[in-house]
Parts: C-alpha cells; sequence; structure tokens
C-alpha cells in the first residue's frame, strides 16, 4: 500500500489527484495548505508528496525546505505543481525535487510522473525512530512508569536546553555550548535517541574545537531531530496512558 | 546511601530509580556546590560523580572530596561520557576508585557498587567497569 500526500490549497484540483491515483493499493491523503502538508509527512512518512508551489501560509518552497531539515521527512520525495513551467523559484535553494508537473496535466501524465518518481526513488533507508523505545523499556527495567517520568523530564529540559544553546550560538559562547550540547546528549542517550545523541554530539565537538562556522546549521539540524523526538515521546506517553 | 552528583536529570533520575530498587537510599545533587555540601553534610557512603558537571566540573569535586579529611575516604565512581584520556588520567590521580562511561550499563554499576561497598564480598573481585 502506497501513501501519496496531496497538499494543494485548490479543492478541486486535489480532488482530480486523488480521481486519478486513488487505488486499493494507493491512499491518497489531501492537505489545504502547507502546514497540514507537513504534519501529515512528519506523522507518516508518504511515499510521495505532491506539492502545489504556491499556497497560502507556506509556499512550497518553504514546505520542502522543512522537510529536508527533518531526517524523518528529508528522504521524501516531492512532485511540484506550477501553474506554468517555472523553476526559477528553486535555483539556488539546493532543495531536491524529484519532478515537476505543470498545470493543466492530463491524468496520464500525472500517473507516469508519479510512476517514474516512484521507480527512481533510492532505495529508501528504514525511517529510523526518533528514541528506541525497547532499549528504553529495557533501561528502566521494565517500568512503564519510569519509562514515562524520564520522558516527561525530557520535554520539560530539552526546551531549557534549547533556549540556552540558540542564546550560546548566537553569543558565540563555546564553553557554554559545549556544556549544553554534553547535556543534552547525555538525557537523550538514556532514552536511546539516537538521531537527537548524534546531532549535539556534533555540537559538542564544534565547540570542543572551537569553530563554529557550522553551529548555527548544526543547531537548526539539533533543533528539528529533537522535534521529531518529542513527538516520538509524546505518542510513547499517550499509548502508555491508554 | 549513595549520592549521584549530575546535572543530567535524567540520567540521574534513571540510576537513582535503578539502586532505589535494589534497596539503596539515595540522594541527588545537580551541581558541584551542591554536591560538596551534600558529601559534607550527610552519611555517604558511595559517591557517582558526573566529571563534565557544570559550576567547576567533577574534577573539582573530586579534588575537593579527596583533599578533604571529612570525605577523602568515601569511594567515589566517576562516569563520563566522554572517554577523555587526560581527564581518566586526572581522575585516577585524583584517588577516584573506579570509572564508567555513558550511557552507563548498570549491570557494571551494580558490580562496581557492590564491590565498593562491601569489598570483602566473594563477587566483590569479578567487577567489569573499567577500574583505575
Amino acid at each position: 500500500m502506497q501513501t501519496i500526500v496531496v497538499a494543494d490549497d485548490d479543492r478541486s484540483v486535489r480532488l482530480l489527484i486523488r480521481t486519478t491515483l486513488e487505488s486499493p493499493d494507493c491512499r491518497i491523503l489531501e492537505a489545504a495548505d502547507g502546514a497540514a502538508a507537513l504534519s501529515l509527512c512528519r506523522e507518516a512518512p508518504p511515499d510521495a508528496l505532491i506539492l502545489d508551489r504556491m499556497m497560502p501560509g507556506a509556499t512550497g518552497v518553504e514546505v520542502v525546505r522543512a522537510l529536508r531539515q527533518d531526517p524523518v521527512t528529508a528522504g521524501i520525495p516531492v512532485i511540484i505543481v506550477t501553474i506554468v513551467d517555472e523553476e526559477a523559484p528553486w535555483e539556488g535553494t539546493d532543495l531536491e525535487v524529484a519532478a515537476y508537473l505543470v498545470k493543466p496535466f492530463s491524468p496520464l501524465e500525472l500517473r507516469k510522473t508519479l510512476a517514474r518518481v516512484l521507480l527512481d526513488r533510492p532505495a529508501t533507508p528504514p525511517v529510523r525512530p526518533a528514541f528506541d523505545a525497547a532499549s528504553l523499556m529495557e533501561r528502566v527495567e521494565g517500568d512503564s512508569g519510569l519509562a514515562c517520568e524520564l520522558a516527561e523530564m525530557f520535554l520539560v529540559e530539552c526546551h531549557k536546553r534549547l533556549s540556552e544553546l540558540e542564546r550560546a550560538v548566537a553569543e558565540e559562547d563555546v564553553a557554554q555550548i559545549e556544556q549544553v550540547a554534553h547535556l543534552l546528549k547525555g538525557s537523550a542517550g538514556v532514552l536511546a535517541a539516537g538521531a537527537t545523541m548524534e546531532a549535539a554530539r556534533r555540537m559538542e565537538t564544534m565547540a570542543r574545537a572551537g569553530d563554529l562556522s557550522q553551529a548555527p546549521q548544526a543547531f537548526q539540524e539539533l533543533r528539528q531531530t529533537v522535534a521529531s523526538l518529542e513527538r516520538a515521546l509524546n505518542l510513547f506517553l499517550a499509548e502508555k496512558a491508554s | 546511601m549513595i549520592l549521584i552528583a549530575d546535572d543530567d536529570r535524567v540520567f540521574s533520575r534513571l540510576l537513582s530509580a535503578h539502586l532505589q530498587r535494589r534497596g539503596f537510599r539515595v540522594v541527588t545533587a545537580f551541581d558541584s556546590m551542591q554536591a560538596m555540601m551534600i558529601a559534607m553534610h550527610q552519611p555517604v557512603e558511595l559517591i557517582i560523580l558526573d566529571i563534565a558537571m557544570p559550576g567547576g566540573g567533577g574534577i573539582t569535586v573530586l579534588e575537593r572530596l579527596k583533599g578533604s579529611l571529612k570525605t577523602n575516604l568515601i569511594p567515589v565512581i566517576v562516569v563520563s561520557a566522554s572517554a577523555d584520556e587526560t581527564v581518566l588520567e586526572r581522575a585516577r590521580t585524583l584517588g577516584a576508585e573506579d570509572y564508567l562511561s555513558k550511557p552507563v550499563d548498570l549491570v557494571a554499576l551494580d558490580k562496581s557498587v557492590d564491590e565498593l561497598l562491601n569489598p570483602a564480598a566473594p563477587d566483590a573481585h569479578h567487577a567489569s567497569g573499567q577500574h583505575l
């Protein structure tokens, strides 16, 4: 079963795409704006995203940039729907898109484009969970209450730490960056949150080496991994509560 | 009573829950000053010390603990997320009894704790931590 997210503020375009592609093997999820598209992609990365270039709220460029920054959604192939054959807005953004579809397009064109994109798609690496719940449960010796307590502690702590880190990056305070990144790395390690650990370690290493040239980007990456981790922890907490 | 001195509250809570489950009384300190105050004024029998704590850092705490007649006999297990050889060497010189790297293997921790609190126990010589 394939899942395709269709993001277009024009309901009739969404309907056209749904009617063309929907089948027992292909599920279509609709989003009327960029924020809704991002939220669907983050909840469960689809096989492809068909994205209108111009939407109210967030433009296609902004949606793709946000997708590429989050390790969970970075690999989603994106098909951009444009009114005219206009690739210019993407130039210089280094944001990769899989294909362009120019309105008006025929159902056949749409099917062909999607088939090609899905075929061209590199073997997607298995989506790495934001944290390893099984390892965490092992660590707490099966004590769900303790696992939830640790998750909640992290959710509180991480905001404080990210604010401290953001300030330290802005002030180029090497010692503080090293300290806070180290701390986040440790807490993420307890939760078996590999991606956050690695992102924090990168920042810690940069600070220790005294090279902050990549620190703002590294901070954004860390923030994205923490956001994914937050979502995963909230899901975990909701599951344990039910 | 075991003192856990670590600014990482998540890690600290995991360790204290584990040790409490094993029947130990546990106190926690989240910075160097707190750690020193507790070690000086409470009946602490063992300290698990994060070497990368802020406010002077774990090394300074270790230096003070081992330099004070009031606390120098309390065994210290140093924990650290970065196995920096110079830091380890320094901890060794200052008299830390054991070293465990983060994420801490709880089995290794248990062995180390048991050995340091009860040196005569039969299993005492099989601790798997990297001894200093």
